[in-house]
């Protein structure tokens, strides 16, 4: 065995490659953290960041490769294997423990005890966590409960919690995404805190300048591919951009865009807001126009997306529908105003896995395709529809009563973009319609949406994959923190202006 | 290699299981009792079996509904009790005909009242059955005093002891007309449809324009509806409502029957026949106890112990079809 020094490597993979239907999530992709090390791992969502991580911390057994950790092979079963050897994952939704104190959440499991190991020793527990939260230089109680902090402080607990685990590698994933600034600052003088004793660390973020800031390298992945290590002092952020965005994306982005000739206002928002989430948005959606909206998370799209959709409460704000205001209750309303909405949540509330292929797409439409004043339906005319439908979004299937768990991601997709589109849509919302599916289905996916849009079917389309809005959208409009920031139009729309944008960064607009 | 065709054959034998595994059990417990107790395997008890088998089986239609949108009601019982008492005290009054209308519309407000209470308050399923199979019970007894309400009406005592042609007792035959009409909806309307939404993923099923909370309220409207037409044969059939002894343990041997019956607790897409041979077994293994002279406390215990083996046997079949995340 090596001895420990600065530059040698904590955590070696090589080759690490996982397979789910349908899509290859990561492949043959090399990584290494040496000791000490802040690590940065980049790439747009899909790019197989979060796979990685997973199998990492025990949740996902890759389907080839090897991991070496302090030079011994391992291989984690489970997330309990991966704890034993001392990586710990913070993840964006805390794993603590809201009615336990901060010290019990520290050390839930391997309190210590007193009288024959009846009763917890309280005082030592809370003397243990002390001492804990003083090596990092945290003001917190420990006798808090969880439920009472704010979501920093549960940040530090869950640090805390690692390092009492005496973790060597923890594993961030999007720290900053809800801090305020003040609260990134104290996370980073933690992080220099670990990084001194000797700890490792993955850090993931959307956000490149707290990469720069705090990286010794960065490694870039696009499309379950590894596309390079750089030592963060050696490089700088367009190169890390171009890195993320790829040059070859752009070829299969097929079809062009319409010219901006008539402008139909089909769809308007005024003063939309909604409490916590977004403020005073306006905009405007004309026929047959792609839009596009940016933002990284909390930038509130996806909520007020589903509010105008009818599917999510709004404080305030109003919509018009071909010059007329219209007031949106529920999701019906919104359907029989010919209005689509495709969810980025596939699995979560997309498909209804109980039910067949067919089913899946005819039950939005399901109530016109019946006979004795909507008693029964009608199989037939239902088989005509979605044989038609099918055709149209060329979905593949082996049999219609076949559940729709057993097609493959973009398969599923076609599905439920068609549930919309057969109930005679004229505005359709995607919402990170091509994520987690394979390269081909989702070139098909941007194939249809230009199809549609050129057949005059205005399309929302929500995305954090740049190079799909910059090479679809006809216009994009910015987020940040529920606050438009910025609108592009297809003159000054590229992917380096965009990150700036949606990181609220301040650009110069002409 | 070995792993996929082990996987494989799991799989034939779960896809087995799921389709052919109760009626084996049924075929199986019929064969038993057939053989050990002469008094079982004659005509008259068959299908004495199966007209009683029909109060179980009726509400086991409603029951699936409302255990296919991922909630359960407990308080069938003692609402098949209140049901009974005030539907068949109306008779002198409105005579047998309406009094079974009337006694059905008050069931569908029970129930309406128990789906109000889930969707729009938000109050969970077990919470509001749990009060309800106290309030529905102690109404019945308030309301009669606790005395039974005889029922002389020929019309009502036809829908308990009627048989067609002198030979098929009525029940069986409503029984019959019941799942036909359920399996109409469920398999053939857009409102099945929609109630399987709900049930294998509501919050995909809001999103396609469904109104998830009215479609609740409609299955427990009617399982009412149909604990109402249970409540009237099975009075008939004593010749009496009393509202203490009507409908006891009823919630426990319906539920029973539509987990046995393959529908999963959690929701999602159910199976009626399943329900319907699962109401045979748990009404022909009391009857088969009782003829074997088993003690009435060991014949809970076997019902009991079927109720968890019940949810066992799901829990295999999923296991065994890789389901098991779902």
């Amino acid at each position: 065995m090596t001895e420990i020094s600065e530059g040698n490597v904590l955590l070696k993979m090589t080759g690490i490659t996982k397979i789910f239907p349908g899509v290859t999530a990561l492949k043959n992709v090399d990584f290494e953290v040496k000791y000490g090390e802040v690590h940065a791992l980049v790439g747009e969502n899909g790019a197989g960041k979060s796979t990685l991580i997973k199998i990492l911390s025990g949740l996902y057994r890759p389907d080839g490769g090897e991991m070496l950790f302090e030079g011994k092979k391992v291989f984690f079963s489970d997330t309990r294997q991966a704890q034993l050897c001392k990586i710990a994952v913070i993840y964006q939704e805390f794993n603590l423990i809201p009615d336990l104190s901060v010290a019990e959440n520290i050390f839930v499991g391997r309190e210590p005890k007193t009288l024959g190991r009846l009763f917890i020793n309280w005082r030592k527990l809370n003397a243990e966590a002390r001492k804990i939260l003083d090596r990092l230089d945290i003001n917190l109680n420990p006798r808090k409960f969880v439920s009472d902090l704010s979501v920093a402080e549960r940040q530090m607990a869950e640090i805390a919690k690692a390092l009492s685990l005496d973790a060597r590698l923890i594993i961030m994933d999007e720290p900053t995404a809800t801090l305020t600034e003040k609260e990134v600052v104290k996370l980073f003088e933690i992080i220099n805190e670990l990084k001194k004793q000797q700890v490792s660390i993955i850090y993931i973020s959307h956000r490149l300048e707290e990469a720069f800031k705090l990286s010794e390298r960065i490694t870039v992945l696009r499309d379950g591919e590894k596309i390079g290590t750089k030592n963060t002092s050696q490089t700088n952020q367009d190169e890390i951009v171009s890195m993320m965005v790829g040059k070859v994306v752009k070829d299969y982005f097929a079809g062009e865009k319409i010219s901006e000739g008539k402008k139909e206002a089909l769809l308007e928002v005024k003063n939309y807001t909604i409490a916590n989430h977004v403020y005073d948005i306006n905009f405007k959606l004309y026929k047959g126009e792609i839009l596009g909206f940016a933002g990284v998370l909390g930038s509130g799209i996806h909520h007020m997306l589903r509010s105008i959709y009818g599917a999510a409460p709004r404080t305030k704000g109003e919509i018009f529908f071909n010059d007329k205001k219209v007031l949106i209750k529920n999701t019906n309303d919104a359907i029989k105003l010919g209005i689509g909405f495709v969810t980025e949540d596939r699995k979560g509330e997309g498909i209804l896995y109980d039910m067949s292929v067919m089913q899946n797409l005819t039950i939005v439409v399901i109530k016109a395709l019946t006979f004795l004043k909507g008693m029964f339906v009608k199989s037939a005319k239902e088989k005509k529809v979605f044989a038609q439908a099918s055709k149209d979004l060329d979905i593949k299937f082996a049999d219609l009563n076949q559940r729709i768990i057993f097609l493959s991601g973009g398969n599923q997709q076609k599905v439920i973009i068609g549930r919309t589109l057969i109930s005679n849509c004229k505005v359709l919302i995607l919402l990170e319609p091509t994520r987690g599916i394979d390269v081909g289905a989702k070139a098909e996916i941007h194939r249809i949406m230009r199809e549609l849009a050129n057949k005059g079917i205005s399309i929302i389309l929500s995305s954090s994959e740049l190079a799909e809005l910059v090479n679809l959208t006809d216009r994009c409009l910015v987020l940040y923190k529920g606050k438009m920031v910025a609108e592009f139009n297809r003159q000054n729309m590229d992917e380096e202006a965009l990150v700036a944008a949606q990181i609220g960064q301040k650009i110069n607009q002409t | 290699m070995e792993d996929y065709r082990l996987r494989k054959t799991k799989q034939k034998f779960g896809a087995f299981w799921g389709n052919f595994g109760l009626p084996l059990i049924f075929i199986i417990m019929f064969a038993i009792f057939a053989i050990s107790t002469p008094s079982f395997r004659s005509t008259y008890n068959f299908l004495n079996n199966l007209s009683f088998s029909s109060y179980v089986g009726i509400a086991a239609i409603g029951m699936t509904f409302v255990i296919m949108t991922g909630n359960f009601d407990i308080s069938i019982g003692s609402m098949l009790s209140l049901v009974a008492v005030l539907g068949s005290s109306f008779i002198p009054k409105i005579g047998g005909a309406v009094g079974i209308i009337s006694a059905l519309l008050i069931a569908c407000i029970l129930g309406f009242l128990n789906g109000i209470f889930v969707t729009k308050l938000r109050i969970p399923a077990f919470i509001t059955t749990l009060g309800m199979l106290f309030v529905f019970r102690a109404l019945a007894f308030i309301y009669t005093n606790n005395v039974p309400v005889y029922i002389s009406d020929r019309f009502w005592l036809y829908f308990g002891n009627g048989k067609l042609f002198d030979v098929i007792p009525f029940p069986i035959l409503l029984m019959g007309v019941c799942y036909g009409a359920a399996y109409l909806l469920l398999r053939r309307s857009p409102v099945g449809r929609y109630i399987i939404a709900v049930g294998t993923n509501p919050r995909a099923a809001a999103l396609s324009g469904i109104n998830v909370d009215n479609i609740k309220i409609l299955v427990f409207t009617l399982l009412g509806l149909f604990v109402g037409i249970s409540a009237v044969t099975n009075s008939a059939n004593l010749g009496s409502a009393n509202p203490g002894l009507m409908g006891q343990d009823f919630e426990f041997q319906v539920i029973t029957a539509v987990v046995l019956g393959g529908t999963a607790l959690s929701g999602g897409n159910g199976s009626l026949g399943g329900s319907f041979i699962a109401a045979l077994i748990v009404t022909f293994l009391n009857n088969g106890m009782g003829l074997m002279q088993v003690n009435s406390y060991w014949q809970m215990v076997a019902t009991g112990l079927v109720m968890i083996f019940a949810v066992s046997l799901n829990k295999l079949k999923f296991f065994l079809l890789g389901q098991g995340e779902f």
